[in-house]
């Protein structure tokens, strides 16, 4: 028995000071990350949120193969919490030792055999999983890809470990009369049943040797932990609990000042915590258009190579810069290689996890100056490879805020002025007339003239909706014909509704992600002025992209009132029989816009609109808040594709459209419409798959006529 | 020191004023003269490799704060307006030259920069007019520009893929074609930054050179029209010979060709 204490005793407190130590070197990088507001605020959400997303593991089950193994690990760890106990009251207290009131019930007995058993099975799930989902063999269609396999692995091993000496050291304690509980305890009895044979002696060196290897093991995941991805264990729900809720979507967070994110610890504490608590299971990756379609980004990597940059600051973070020019210098030259070139998907990973080269080359900078984090730490095409789709934050099972961390950091490059040429240009002309094409602001309500009726100015008279247009609406030749559809549905339907003519200005969506926040907060001002001034009940906006920054960002600058879509709208109108439409009979897929689904939440509304008109909606695999982005937001609209990166979003989203069958493709934003139709073409399914706006379908029902070609001449 | 100047935007819809002797320039945007951005941009890239202070000066023309303060933003250290000109019209390049060649020589800067030309300017003439006025050397067309202690090398554009390079003692005038790199970004929040801090000085021109050139050149506009809407383009079809046979005769019929 002392032999047991003493050597169980070293264990232990080697093992916790080993993990507590790293635990408070971790607590003290985060803390030293910017000033992260409103993070406690709302108590009552956050603890449902410990409920929904950490007990009910809500995100995890999404993908039911891992989903459900995972969360039998997870409650199952909760209820082992009870054999960490015993097996401590075991070795430091006394070998019969029984937890107090509880400790002999058979259902306890039960439920730690149980569950032992399960991570068990669960355990031999999860390596079924790495096996078959391969990165070695699938390379970038492996959410594995670029994630630490082998320490993946290892944890495996580790949990395994501990369930197997749990279960023998329990089951020579049924030999030597030292186990709590009866035959409920099925698992253990089972085995002592094997072992029976051997003598009470033997088990009993059985029980002492798995004991304390048990222990052993419990103490070296816990340091193993703490030290790996396998973190998230413990910082999990910390960083659920400090996450934006209802999720990190829709409003952009801006918790520092406009000039954004330039080294690690200008990133916020979140920020910083989102990073450590990454376990790299790559669902983020999976789902993203731009990995999926053979861009530099992955959100996974880019969380990984700034969380292994963030390790390797410790030293400077705490103690300062100390002059660290040469080792900067070495890490842009280990960088090199992978940036190089950008041709095919091998090399495009290469950009992507050059990252993490450099920041691990970098731990020798780690006590020199700060290091960049673009172009030192992360590539900027990386950084700006993204759509802002929000499918990662979507599926994130821990609660990343992938998003605001991408944004912070383009607000320190638009800063800097290094952003793309052809992007400025867009944003000087954003600044100068108020649009992204370069027109003059007078002309923004030029489409109205060819309506042969007047449309109210919504300046001069009150009006009960408001109808934001947008930049696509009213500037591009063709959409400013499906904004011409719309104000005649409306018209004919006796809707009350008025246009800002040439007071309205970019609503700014796009221009708040690219990362100009000076121009997003100049344009918020010149639009507020005008709706400060004019009476109107709400708004309608036919892009999504401004549906959102109208409904999520304006309030906090003054804006009280509601704000729909137009596809809100017209299943309103529907709905109440203002419109009544004859059946389209037609079958036909959707595609939820990125920012009007995962942003907004609305999915039912177009659908309805689209079952109302007759149609048939065949779903693609990728739909409703799974949608799959085409590849335009976030400013990706206005950046130049490069060719040698593979297809775009939105082809491979016309692929999987043909795929099922229909043919017709239906969008409900302006982007869309561009960029679908343009797809179509660019990969030969023009003839195939016809391109259409819900609201050229409701025009068509509405009128009687035959199906028009205006789309995808 | 970089001269910039304000111009209508293009994109917006000109139309002759109601008088007829210049556009309306009552509700249309202005902009920065594109050559200009080249020009302050290439005096930035100056003053990064070799270290100066850089002065942008603009007459008080419309929405010319802005563009100041942009420059301010960008990196430059003084901006001044000159006050009392005429404002709200076109100011002929002559005139222009008149009013700012005091200025320059008052504050005396080692280099002057502005753009190659302008659309009020397609001749291209403020530098050379400025280096008259100043009795200073002067070229135009600049793409290349290093300065040296008191030399700059400078690389002039001849056309037709030609160019020269030449060593000019300053102070010299520059016509800027082309700074060695694209105009740099300027972020809105840093030009509401330097917009805070104020910083524009606002300077009461000097009176203009009293030269009888500018008497010659201050000519008077009778009348602007519209341009005439040009008829749309006809599509030549069939087969090359007969494409060929149309071209001729369209020459033929317009007088440009004699046959």
């Amino acid at each position: 028995m002392l032999l047991r204490i003493v050597i169980g005793g070293v264990i232990v407190f080697v093992g916790l000071a080993l993990a507590g130590g790293r635990m408070l070197w971790l607590a003290r990088l985060i803390h030293s990350g910017a000033p992260a507001p409103g993070r406690l605020r709302g108590v009552g959400k956050r603890v449902w949120a410990e409920l929904v997303e950490v007990l009910g593991q809500r995100k995890l089950l999404k993908r039911r193969q891992s989903g459900i193994p995972h969360a039998l690990t997870f409650w199952g760890f909760i209820i082992l919490l009870f054999t960490i106990i015993e097996a401590f009251g075991d070795v430091f207290a006394r070998k019969s030792f029984a937890i107090p009131a509880i400790g002999r019930s058979p259902i306890l007995g039960f439920l730690e055999d149980l569950f032992a058993v399960v991570v068990l099975a669960a355990v031999i799930t999860f390596s079924i999983i790495r096996l078959v989902d391969s990165p070695a063999r699938r390379e970038r269609r492996s959410r594995f890809y670029g994630s630490h396999t082998r320490a993946a692995w290892l944890t495996l091993a580790m949990i395994a470990t501990v369930m197997v000496t749990l279960l023998g050291y329990r089951a020579a304690q049924t030999n030597t009369g030292d186990f709590p509980y009866d035959s409920w305890a099925f698992a253990s009895h089972g085995i002592g049943r094997l072992l029976a044979p051997l003598g009470t002696g033997t088990n009993s060196v059985i029980e002492t040797v798995l004991l304390l290897c048990n222990v052993a093991a419990i103490m070296g995941f816990l340091v193993f932990v703490t030290y790996s991805k396998h973190l998230h264990i413990f910082v999990a729900p910390l960083n659920v609990a400090f996450s934006r809720r209802p999720r990190a979507l829709g409003a952009l967070e801006v918790a520092g000042a406009a000039e954004g994110a330039g080294t690690i610890e200008e990133l916020s504490w979140k920020h910083l915590l989102d990073l450590v608590t990454c376990t790299e299971c790559g669902r983020c990756q999976a789902a993203c258009p731009a990995w999926n379609t053979s861009k530099p980004l992955s959100p996974k990597l880019l969380v990984m190579g700034l969380r292994d940059h963030l390790l390797s600051s410790g030293p400077r973070l705490f103690h300062g810069p100390a002059g660290g020019e040469p080792a900067r210098a070495s890490a842009t030259a280990a960088r090199a290689p992978g940036f190089a070139s950008t041709n095919g998907a091998g090399a495009a990973a290469g950009a992507a996890t050059a990252g993490a080269a450099a920041s691990t080359n970098g731990a020798g900078a780690a006590a020199g100056a700060a290091m960049s984090l673009v172009p030192d730490v992360i590539a900027p095409q990386v950084v700006w490879s993204c759509t802002t789709c929000g499918a990662c934050v979507e599926q994130c099972p821990v609660d990343i805020e992938h998003i605001d961390t991408i944004v912070d950091i383009r607000r320190h490059l638009v800063n800097e002025g290094e952003l793309e040429e052809g992007v400025q240009e867009v944003l000087k002309n954003i600044a100068q007339q108020g649009n992204s094409f370069g027109k003059s602001g007078r002309m923004r309500a030029r489409w109205v003239r060819e309506l042969g009726f007047p449309v109210k100015d919504a300046r001069k008279e009150k009006v009960r909706y408001l109808w934001f247009v947008g930049d696509f609406a009213s500037f591009d030749e063709r959409i400013a014909e499906l904004s011409r559809a719309l104000a005649r549905i409306l018209s004919d339907a006796g809707v009350d509704y008025g246009i800002l003519y040439d007071g309205e200005r970019n609503a700014g969506n796009d221009v708040r992600r690219i990362g100009e926040e000076g121009l997003f907060q100049l344009l918020v001002e010149q639009n507020m002025k005008t709706l400060n001034d004019i009476e109107f009940d709400s708004i309608f906006t036919t892009d999504p992209h401004s549906l959102n920054t109208l409904r999520n960002e304006y309030p906090a600058y003054g804006l009280d009132k509601a704000v729909l879509h137009y596809t809100e709208l017209l299943a309103d109108l529907i709905g109440s029989g203002a419109l009544r439409a004859r059946s389209l009979d037609r079958r036909v897929t959707y595609h939820d816009p990125c920012y009007l689904a995962r942003h907004n939440r609305i999915t039912q509304a177009p659908r309805q609109v689209l079952h109302a008109l007759g149609c048939e909606v065949v779903e693609m695999p990728r739909h409703g808040l799974n949608t799959f982005c085409c590849g335009a937001g976030g400013g990706r609209i206005w950046m130049t594709d490069d060719p040698a990166l593979g297809e775009r979003p939105s082809e491979s989203r016309i692929r999987e459209a043909v795929s099922l069958g229909v043919d017709t493709f239906v969008v409900a934003c302006p982007k869309d419409f561009t960029m679908y139709t343009d797809a179509a073409k660019t990969t030969g399914n023009d003839g195939r798959l016809e391109v259409v706006d819900v609201v050229q379908l409701v025009q068509q029902a509405l009128a009687g006529e035959p199906v028009e070609g205006m789309v995808v001449a | 020191m970089v001269l910039l100047k304000q111009l209508p935007d293009l994109v917006e819809e000109l139309e002759p004023s109601p008088d007829g002797t210049d556009i309306d320039r009552e509700f249309i945007k202005f902009i920065l003269n594109e050559f200009d951005d080249q020009a302050l941009e290439e005096a930035l890239v100056t003053k990064e490799s070799s270290g100066a202070e850089v002065i942008v000066v603009a007459l008080d023309e419309p929405e010319v704060d802005q563009v100041l303060y942009t420059a301010l933003a960008k990196g430059a250290d003084r901006a001044v307006k000159l006050t009392g000109v005429p404002a709200g019209t076109w100011v002929p390049t002559h005139l222009r030259a008149a009013i700012l060649a005091p200025f320059v020589r008052e504050l005396a800067p080692d280099l002057v920069l502005t753009g190659v030309q302008s659309a009020e300017d397609l001749d291209g003439q403020l530098a050379s007019l400025l280096g008259g006025y100043l009795d200073l050397p002067h070229a135009a067309v600049v793409v290349g520009l290093e300065v040296k202690d008191s030399i700059a090398r400078v690389v002039q554009e001849l056309g037709s893929g030609r160019s020269v390079e030449e060593q000019i003692t300053l102070p010299a005038v520059l016509g800027i074609q082309a700074a060695s790199q694209a105009p740099r970004y300027a972020p809105i929040s840093k030009i509401r930054q330097a917009m805070q801090a104020g910083g524009l000085e606002e300077l009461e021109a000097p009176a203009p050179v009293d030269s009888a050139d500018i008497a010659i050149a201050q000519v008077r506009i009778r009348r602007l029209y519209a341009p005439e809407k040009s008829t749309h383009a006809e599509m030549l079809t069939g087969d090359p010979g007969e494409v060929a046979t149309r071209i001729a005769e369209i020459l033929r019929s317009k007088g440009l060709v004699k046959a």
